[in-house]
């Protein structure tokens, strides 16, 4: 079983002090030759990884050439979504493959969801420490 | 945890000033409480926590063979 990196809740708006804290996890992305380090919201709640449209563009990724169309719900609903294959890393783990839904939504944070981030990786909360931790599933390389 | 010395120091003042620390202290819990939701502010929830059929597409994506010359790495 792999060791598991622990990580700290990092606040996303100053302002609100302990409530702004959330678990943003750091994650290296890579698409054909191209890649970007973005901090994901690990998201429970979320179905699905969310990838924000300018990501899409650092990594190289062009709308047009994605042809899966994808239907989000709730916030996400309005904007138009479309299906993103990319290789991911997290800290000294082996890279996974991880699916997006790629949105046209720009001013929103990566998130991080049950497909197929939760999939790959399992997670500890430990909220009250302000920390979590995280691990490839059993099995993986 | 109240360290004791602040707790001693506390009992240590006359009526007046307790009522005093009293207040300030209701006042700054206030004001913080009054940043952690605004009134007219709005929180967008972008989570799609019910987007089923997007997801059975991106495992489906998944599960496909990589086109030649077009997988990530």
């Amino acid at each position: 079983m792999h060791n598991a990196e622990r990580y700290p809740f990092t606040a996303a708006d100053a302002i609100l002090g302990e409530a702004g804290l959330q678990p943003y996890l750091p994650i290296a992305l890579t698409y054909q030759d191209r890649s970007v380090t973005v901090s994901g919201l690990l998201d429970t709640g979320a179905m699905v990884n969310v990838l924000p449209y300018q990501v899409g563009i650092d990594l190289g990724a062009v709308w047009e050439q994605q042809t899966t169309e994808l239907r989000l719900t709730g916030n996400l609903a309005q904007f138009e979504a479309r299906g993103l294959l990319v290789s991911a890393v997290v800290g000294q783990f082996a890279p996974v493959r991880l699916a997006f839904a790629w949105t046209r939504a720009t001013n929103i944070p990566m998130l991080l969801g049950q497909v197929n981030f939760f999939m790959e990786f399992d997670i500890c909360f430990y909220r009250s420490q302000l920390a979590f931790e995280v691990r490839p599933k059993e099995g993986s390389a | 945890m109240i360290p004791v010395e602040l707790l001693n120091s506390l009992r240590s003042l006359n009526r007046v000033e307790k009522l005093h620390v009293l207040q300030v202290l209701v006042s700054e819990l206030a004001q913080e409480e009054a940043h952690l939701l605004r009134p007219e502010g709005t929180y967008p929830i972008w989570s799609p926590y019910d987007a089923h059929e997007a997801a059975d597409t991106l495992l489906k994506m998944l599960k496909a063979p990589e086109p030649e010359g077009h997988a990530q790495r």
